[in-house]
Formats: C-alpha cells, sequence, structure tokens
C-alpha cells in the first residue's frame, strides 16, 4: 500500500501557477482579494494564516490523502506549533512535521513528540532534515560543519529512540548528553513517530540507515530517481537492510493534457526567457538540473518537458522543486502508477493553490492510484 | 454600493454535481469546510438551499462551527405552525447571535402536496400572508391573536419565556417569486426581494414594480440577486466550461429538467423555460440572453438558471452594472461551491467594495 | 491582583484522578493527562482566570505542546510556556513562539525556573539573550559561551510581534539578579510578602488550592500555609495584592477547585480589596 500525503504551505500560497503572485498569507504586501488575512476597510482583517493551514489540512483530510508535509525554513511559520494546533480539529490527518536535529535536543524531541502522539492518536510522522551547513545553518545558531552534520543526525535519532523509554537513560555523545532521560509510562507506550528522512547519499545512508523509514526525494526524470534507488538499495543492502522510497511530486492535472498544459503555459509566459538564458532569472539552480536533462535552449514552455508529462519548470511558477507531472487525470494518474512500479512507497503530492488542489486531486486523481493506503493514524 | 454578498450552501458539491461523475461525497465535515471557508472570507452569509437535507438541521450544525455566517434558511409556508417556526427562528437567534435570515419560500404546488398541503398556486399567497404577518409579529416580540382565512391564534408567544427577540425589529424574510401575487406578497411583507438573474433591462422594471407596491403599504424594500458564476482569466475559458457543461451533462438530466420546467406552475420556472423551450444549444453561446447572461443552467438543473460567464473583469462589470440599478446584495455560487468561494473571493469581491463586517 | 492557574501534567500528581468525565466524547482511546489540561482550561475559562501557566515537567507533558494546543483552543486565554534546558535551542524557541504569537494574537509568555536549569543562570541569560535577539534584530550576530548565531534573526512576517513576557521563578538571591537583569516579570513560591525580593516587577505569588478554603471545615495543605474557611482563605489572601499581580492557583489534578476558588474564594477576595 502507497500513503499518499499532500502538502501543506507553511508561508503562504498562490491563488494559481498562472501568476506569481502569493494572495494566502502575509508574506506579500495584504491587498484586496487576499485571504488568511484578508482584507477590509484598508487593513488586514486579523485572520492568522494558521487558519488558511487548517483549511488545507482538513481539506487534504476529507479529500482521501492520509497527511501532509510541513517544511520548515527560516522564513515559514514553524511546523510543529502548526501541528499541535491543528491536532483537535483534524481526525486521520497525519502531521509530517520537518525539522533539523539542530534545533531541538534529543530528550526534548522525544517530550514533545510522544505528547502530540497521545493527544493525536499517533498522527505526527517526522521529515529528517540534515541541512548543509554554511550560512542557513549560521542562521539556526546551528555551526556542526557539513562533514559532521550525518553524524550528528545519526547520533540524534539514536537518542531519541533510546529516550522513548520508561526507564532512565544516560549517554555522552559526541553532540549530546543524555542525563536520566526517560519518559512517562503512557507517553513511552506511544507509537514513534515515521521518519521520512532527506538524503540519500552513501553517508546520509550510512547515518540514517537503522532509523529512516523512506528516504524521500523530489521527483526527478525516471532514469536519475531508478538509478538514485538502486544505489540506496545497494548501500542499504551492505547494511542488511530494505530501504523504502518517497517521492515529493508537484502536479497540473486536468480533465484534458491541453488545459493542463495551457495553465502551465500561462505561468510559463511571464518568465524572462532571456534572464533564464543567461542564467539571471533567480531560480536558474532549479532549472538548471532541469536543463541537464535536456538538448538546446529553451524557448517553449514544452521545451522543459524532459519526459512524457514531467515537466521542469516548476520552479520558474512557484518556490520549490523544479520537477512535477502535468497533463490529464488519466496521464497523471498512470505516472504515479509507473513510479510505484519502479519501487515508490509513499508520495507527497502538492498543487496551487494546495486548498482547491487537493480536492481536484483527490476527486479524480487518487481513485485512480492503483494501491494508495486508507487514511488514519499508524498503529 | 452593494451591502453584501452572500455564496450558497447545498448539500451536493463537485465541478458539476448533478452528475454522478461531478459529484463530490459530501458529509458534514465537507459541509463544515465549506461553511467555515465561506466564514472566513468576506461573504456576510450563505442561501441554504432546500435539498435532501431539511436545511434548519444543516443551519443549526453549520451555524455552531462558525462565527459570523447568517444562514439564510428556506421555509414553506404552511408546513409547520408559524408559531412553531417562530420559537425555532428565536432559538435560533438566541443561541447563534442573531444570524437567522428566512428565505420566504412559496414553492410549487406538486411538492407541497407531497408534504400534505393541498393549496392552488393563489391560495398559497393568501396562506402566506397571514403566516407571515404572525411570524413577523411573533420574532418582534409580541403575543399574538390573529383571526384569519387559514390560522385563527389566541395568545401565541406566552408561552416562549425568557425567549427574547435578537434581532431589530424582526427575523428578516427574503423572497423571490415572479407572479403577480407573489409581487404583492413582497409589498406587504417582504423585506429583501430577490430576482434569479435577468437582463438588466427586464430587473429595473420588477425593481420599480416591487418599490411602488412596497410604498403601497408604506414600507421600503431591499433587492438581492441570485446567480451563479462562471468567471475565468479569459472569456473564452469562462465559455468554454459553459460549452463542457453542456457535453457532460446527460440526455436524461437534460430532459428530466425540461419536463419539469414545462410542468411548474412557478412563473420564474416558465419564464426561464420560456428563454430556451428545453432545447441544448450546440454551443453555450447560442442562448446568451445579454451581454454574459447565460440561462444554461435552466437547461440542467431546478432552482435559478442564470449563470454570469465571463473574464473576471466581465463579470465585475456585469454586478456593477447590477449594483447601479439598485442591487444591495449578492447571493452568488460557483462549482465547487469550496474552490469558488475563495476564487470569486479573490477575483471578484474586492471590486464591489463591500464593507468588512456589514453582517457581524 | 488576578488570578493565574498553575497546570503541572506531573502523573504522580494527576494519577489518581480516574474520576473526572471524559472532556470528548469522540476519543475512545486514553488521551493521559491532555484530560487534565482540557478540563484545566475550561474551568479557567468558566470562572474568568485569564493565564494558564503550564509547568515543563519531565513527568508530564512537554509544556511546548501543551500551550500551542491550548492556544488553539481558547479565544481569550494566555497562555505561559515554561521553558527548560535540554528542549530547544534559543533560536528555535524564539522561531517556534513567533508563530505562536502569529496564531493566537500575542497571547504567549515565557517562564523560566532556573531549577529546569540545573541552576545554570549563565546559561539561561544567554539563552534569553539570543533568543530576544533574532526576535529583535535582522541581521543579528552572537558569540557567546555556549550559543552562536550569524546573520540571524527573524524576518517578516515573523518579525514584529510583541515579544513573549518572560518570567523568572525567584527562590534566592541568584534568582533575584537573574532575574533583575532579565525578567519582565517575576514568580514566588512563599506568601510572606517579606520575603519577596523587591525589583520593581509585577509579582505572581504562587498558593496551593488544594482544599485551601472550605466552607466549614479546615484541611491540612502540602505547600502553603493557608487554610481556613472561605472568609479566612480571603482574608489571608487580599492584602497580598498591595505587592502582587497576581496569585498563581495551583490546584493540583483537582479541576473542582478552580470552580469552588470563582464561586466562593474570588468573590470575597475582590469585595475585601474593592470595599
Amino acid at each position: 500500500m502507497v500513503d499518499v500525503y499532500w502538502r501543506i504551505g507553511m508561508h503562504g500560497d498562490q491563488s494559481t501557477l498562472r501568476r506569481r503572485a502569493e494572495t494566502r498569507g502575509d508574506w506579500a504586501p495584504l491587498a484586496p482579494g487576499h485571504l488568511a488575512p484578508g482584507w477590509g476597510d484598508g487593513h488586514g482583517d486579523g485572520r492568522p494564516y494558521l487558519e488558511h493551514m487548517a483549511d488545507v489540512a482538513r481539506a487534504a483530510e476529507i479529500s482521501g490523502f492520509v497527511g501532509g508535509l510541513m517544511p520548515s525554513f527560516p522564513f515559514t511559520d514553524d511546523p510543529f506549533a502548526a501541528a499541535a494546533s491543528l491536532v483537535e480539529e483534524t481526525r486521520t490527518f497525519r502531521f509530517m512535521v520537518a525539522f533539523q536535529p539542530g534545533f531541538v535536543h534529543p530528550w526534548g524531541a522525544a517530550r514533545l513528540s510522544a505528547a502530540l502522539q497521545q493527544l493525536s492518536g499517533g498522527r505526527l510522522v517526522y521529515n529528517v532534515i540534515t541541512g548543509g551547513g554554511g550560512p542557513a545553518q549560521r542562521w539556526w545558531g546551528d555551526e556542526v560543519e557539513h562533514d559532521r552534520r550525518y553524524a550528528r543526525t545519526a547520533e540524534f535519532l539514536d537518542l531519541l529512540r533510546r529516550s522513548w523509554a520508561p526507564r532512565p537513560q544516560s549517554a555522552d555523545g559526541e553532540f549530546y548528553r543524555l542525563a536520566d532521560a526517560y519518559l512517562p509510562t503512557d507517553l513511552a507506550d506511544q507509537p514513534f513517530p515515521e521518519i521520512y528522512f532527506s538524503g540519500s547519499s552513501p553517508a546520509a545512508i550510512a547515518a540514517a540507515g537503522p532509523f529512516a523509514d523512506y528516504y524521500l526525494s523530489w521527483l526527478e526524470p525516471h532514469t536519475a530517481l531508478t538509478e538514485k534507488f538502486t544505489a540506496v538499495r545497494a548501500a542499504s543492502q551492505a547494511l542488511g537492510r530494505t530501504p523504502r522510497f518517497a517521492v515529493r511530486i508537484d502536479i497540473v492535472s486536468r480533465d484534458t493534457e491541453a488545459e493542463a498544459w495551457e495553465v502551465v503555459r500561462d505561468g510559463f509566459s511571464g518568465v524572462d526567457l532571456t534572464a533564464l538564458a543567461e542564467g539571471r532569472d533567480g531560480d536558474s539552480v532549479g532549472v538548471a538540473r532541469a536543463r541537464s536533462f535536456i538538448d538546446g535552449p529553451v524557448r517553449d514552455v514544452r521545451d522543459l518537458e524532459v519526459e512524457p508529462h514531467v515537466w521542469g519548470g516548476f520552479s520558474l511558477l512557484r518556490g520549490g522543486p523544479s520537477f512535477g507531472l502535468v497533463g490529464s487525470h488519466e496521464q497523471v494518474a498512470e505516472r504515479l502508477n509507473g513510479l510505484v512500479d519502479a519501487g515508490v512507497d509513499a508520495f507527497i503530492l502538492a498543487g496551487v493553490p494546495h486548498l482547491e488542489e487537493a480536492f481536484r486531486v483527490g476527486d479524480f486523481v487518487l481513485p485512480r492510484l492503483t494501491h494508495h493506503s486508507p487514511q488514519g493514524a499508524l498503529s | 454600493m452593494a451591502k453584501e454578498a452572500l455564496w450558497y450552501i447545498v448539500p451536493s458539491d463537485g465541478a458539476y454535481p448533478w452528475e454522478p461523475e461531478g459529484r463530490r461525497d459530501v458529509d458534514l465535515d465537507y459541509l463544515t469546510q465549506l461553511a467555515a471557508s465561506i466564514d472566513s472570507l468576506p461573504y456576510s452569509g450563505a442561501l441554504f438551499a432546500t435539498a435532501h437535507h431539511d436545511v434548519w438541521v444543516l443551519a443549526s450544525a453549520l451555524a455552531a462551527r462558525t462565527r459570523k455566517l447568517r444562514p439564510l434558511v428556506a421555509v414553506h409556508p404552511g408546513l409547520i405552525s408559524p408559531v412553531l417556526l417562530a420559537k425555532m427562528a428565536l432559538t435560533f437567534d438566541d443561541l447563534f447571535d442573531g444570524r437567522l435570515i428566512i428565505n420566504v419560500i412559496n414553492g410549487d404546488s406538486a411538492t407541497l402536496r407531497t408534504f400534505g398541503l393541498e393549496l392552488a398556486h393563489d391560495d398559497r399567497y393568501a396562506l402566506a400572508r397571514e403566516y407571515w404577518t404572525i411570524f413577523k409579529r411573533l420574532t418582534a416580540g409580541e403575543i399574538v391573536d390573529f383571526d384569519g382565512e387559514h390560522y385563527d391564534i389566541r395568545g401565541a408567544g406566552s408561552t416562549f419565556g425568557a425567549l427574547q427577540p435578537t434581532q431589530k425589529p424582526h427575523v428578516p424574510l427574503w423572497f423571490g417569486g415572479s407572479s403577480a401575487a407573489g409581487l404583492d406578497l413582497a409589498g406587504e411583507v417582504i423585506d429583501t426581494y430577490l430576482s434569479w438573474g435577468e437582463p438588466p433591462e427586464q430587473l429595473v422594471s420588477k425593481i420599480d414594480a416591487l418599490r411602488q407596491r412596497a410604498a403601497d403599504h408604506g414600507r421600503s424594500i431591499e433587492f438581492g440577486l441570485r446567480v451563479h458564476i462562471i468567471a475565468r482569466d479569459t472569456e473564452r475559458e469562462a465559455w468554454d466550461w459553459a460549452d463542457h457543461l453542456l457535453r457532460v451533462t446527460s440526455p436524461q438530466t437534460f430532459s428530466w429538467q425540461a419536463s419539469r420546467g414545462r410542468d411548474s406552475d412557478s412563473v420564474g420556472a416558465q419564464r426561464q423555460h420560456a428563454g430556451h423551450g428545453g432545447r441544448v444549444p450546440d454551443h453555450a453561446r447560442d442562448i446568451e440572453v445579454s451581454p454574459n447572461l447565460w440561462p444554461g443552467f435552466s437547461l440542467i438543473r431546478p432552482g435559478p438558471g442564470t449563470a454570469i460567464v465571463g473574464s473576471h473583469a466581465q463579470v465585475i462589470e456585469r454586478l456593477q452594472e447590477f449594483e447601479a440599478l439598485g442591487v444591495d446584495t449578492f447571493i452568488l455560487s460557483g462549482n465547487p461551491l469550496l474552490e469558488e468561494s475563495r476564487h470569486i473571493a479573490e477575483t471578484i469581491l474586492p471590486a464591489l467594495d463591500l464593507p468588512i463586517g456589514a453582517s457581524a | 491582583m488576578s488570578e493565574r492557574l498553575v497546570l503541572d501534567t506531573s502523573w504522580k500528581r494527576w494519577r489518581h484522578r480516574t474520576d473526572l468525565p471524559r472532556v470528548r466524547d469522540e476519543r475512545p482511546r486514553d488521551i493521559g493527562a491532555w484530560e487534565l489540561v482540557a478540563h484545566a482550561r475550561r474551568a479557567a475559562e468558566a470562572v474568568g482566570i485569564e493565564e494558564i501557566v503550564v509547568l515543563d515537567t519531565a513527568d508530564g507533558l512537554s509544556a511546548l505542546a501543551v500551550v500551542p494546543v491550548g492556544l488553539r483552543a481558547t479565544q481569550r486565554t494566555r497562555w505561559t510556556v515554561e521553558l527548560t534546558q535540554d528542549v530547544a535551542t534559543p533560536v528555535y524557541t524564539a522561531k517556534l513562539s513567533a508563530s505562536l504569537q502569529r496564531f493566537s494574537a500575542g497571547r504567549l509568555a515565557w517562564r523560566i525556573d532556573p531549577r529546569g536549569w540545573r541552576g545554570r543562570h549563565d546559561v539561561i541569560e544567554e539563552f534569553v539573550t539570543v533568543a530576544r535577539g533574532v526576535w529583535r534584530e535582522r541581521p543579528y550576530d552572537f558569540s557567546g559561551e555556549h550559543f552562536r548565531v550569524q546573520g540571524g534573526g527573524l524576518d517578516s512576517p515573523l518579525s514584529g510581534r510583541p515579544l513573549p513576557p518572560l518570567e523568572i521563578v525567584v527562590r534566592d538571591e541568584d534568582d533575584a539578579l537573574l532575574a533583575s537583569r532579565v525578567a519582565d516579570r517575576i514568580a514566588v513560591e512563599t506568601l510572606d510578602p517579606d520575603s519577596w525580593p523587591d525589583l520593581g516587577l509585577p509579582l505572581a505569588a504562587r498558593v496551593s488550592l488544594a482544599s485551601a478554603a472550605t466552607s466549614t471545615e479546615v484541611e491540612r495543605l502540602s505547600t502553603a500555609e493557608v487554610v481556613g474557611t472561605y472568609d479566612a482563605v480571603a482574608g489571608r489572601l487580599a492584602p497580598l495584592s498591595e505587592r502582587a499581580t497576581w496569585l498563581d492557583l495551583d490546584v493540583g489534578d483537582r479541576v473542582e477547585e478552580i470552580y469552588r476558588w470563582g464561586e466562593h474564594v474570588a468573590p470575597r477576595i475582590g469585595a475585601l480589596i474593592h470595599g
């Protein structure tokens, strides 16, 4: 069975992929027509963005998704705060909370998580991110350098698991100390959250191996993705483990393929192609990744279609990864089913705007997936 | 300037919910989200349509999960005692801070007969006049004695105890009905008259006639426009969607609706039917009755059958024209209701310059 | 003087309460001390207690889990979260708190009890400095003994919200010194005003209400010396209003004491203070 998650934007949303303008949340200047906060009488209506996150979570729950990924960056709202806030207004929705080991102490993470597991009935899921070091890390007050980061992640996950127990545990690690860490019995009895692990290099696999339930990747063209799976499998096999895979995918799915491409074409028409060609575009890194899969210049929207229905220009239309699927509901579902055949065990899907697209994908794509699992907490 | 916009709630939703393929599962969770969505947007309330759910039960459930949403609740006069109805209305307002609006429905004789009420068209209006007079006095807090053709009541309201009116002067009554008897009723007892989407020149004569009738009774009356919206970035996309709706609708749906339109004794339904005679056009635009005004939904489903179809800018223009004619209230809808409530709030409502919190 | 409710979810204090009715009927499963949280916040709302102080004890629920849930479940109640060592970094604490301020229209406050930091006042002071630094400044740089940040600082729209007021629990002179340097308010655990530090800061005094007051009989108390009839207890506590801004009510697991307080004691104190 395949767990299909949705995504909750933690820093606003656009109302359409056709125009790059954030109209939901307060990350862009407020104006008439904006939502959460809305606008009236010349000022914001005071509705917190949390209300919109709640709407998206409920939409995903109603539409048949098992839960949603809640990313974490310096400019986003915090996913632990948001997940805790929304536990009581959802029933089956699993909160996949992104965090880095550098943010929290293993025992603190265990206490926080076990409490949320108890309240939610086991609906917390981790997206563990190791982070790359450098200025972004020093923003967080995290000085551990690149090479030691996976070692720290491994130690963190180890101590997190060990402190999830009723008997006091002590440990003197390289990065963390546990002194009589434990959980009260009823909290220690809570299920340990599933771990979606971001990173699939040999160093990552060595670190995550004993702990990762899923290796999470962004969508890439078929060959690149299956090569990655093969490498992770090989490295895991050497350690005696069988890995599972999750892929995060943006979707533009419509009744007809032509309608889907029209959405993307509209958005693409706003892109400065000269700037893009000269590498001056803001998202040149993401696009460069897409262009490594194609020949020749990018003149038309379809030039970034690296293989049927896999389009590499998403980062031009909204913040985030490059590749996503464009097509009719049948075509998109077929690609997703194909990925399952290639070894994918879970999906994190996304579409702009997240609230409305959750219904569309839930109405028309999910029913066409061959193996998606029912909603409910993991036991 | 328009005073407010309402959205629409009916326990059946999807891209084209009149066909099984276009319908999504609707349960309390979904309806709650729909209501919460409307509550969070610059709508003052929602029209609760009569469908397979009883609207009172549905409106109560959703009022409990919202803070400002005013439900416009459909009531057929005569099916329950006006005194009991007044008690329900006062209770609702007591629990939910005076948010109730009653949508007076006179319906058609065939439907009422299924509830055991046998009344010819004009008799319905005679009963309605008595019914709503009693209701208004009770929801204004009076103890009512009434001696009429249909009702003979003594001491109504004397058992309501601590139940006091929340809204002044009484729970508002909205109504839409195009027959002469309906217009007379509106002039006499109704606070807001609702019209389905009609070409502006037709609407303006209706508004004038209503104003005159109300003035005859020493009253004033407000106007609401109930219209469906298909708004897209471009005009072409909007009409493509209208064409798409005609394509995905089954022959059975068309023929069922055609027979309903033909046989109804509702003047509104007859008028709409006359617009196209029940014939399904090859192209949606073939029946565009005035710029961007499309009666296509009357081919598909009962109730208000007119949509404004066009680019966002065109839809705004049409609504502003209606505003200029004296429309105070818009009741808008689009499918799916949840997604379109946001889409319209983002693209159309800002241009209507509605006062925020007009209702709450 | 107004009251705050101190919430300690430690199982040792909570385990005996098998008699409380379940707060939610949709959840057949056991939600442990979350029941206490729900009962306590409902009682607080019912009797007009406007702030709840959530302690972070290893035997109980993480305060960082309780407070977001509490903020979302209430419209007006302010929630104070106890921050302990070995939970989150100061930057993460600030960022998470910034979201909570956004979600709750600024109803969050911070509390630090030096006992939860192994008495490390130096660590506390740096922690607070960094958490406030990233809240107020961008870019923010700090290099201390325990924490370092480069190019930090919250950006719009996370920035610009009111900083959660910080209270320090004061038991001795070292605590008082720390409080004088970083605190917006202080919390004390005795009811003897002569022992209270005079820092010119708003002060909360903790009173145990494990049947502190009854109409007719007298019961022994666990931590505070307040014993007696409603009138006696009110008479004992009312004079504290000269120096205490809040009374921190600690009822343990006896949620019904909150109602009893609201019904019987609070009005008597109000009458004594305001004549």
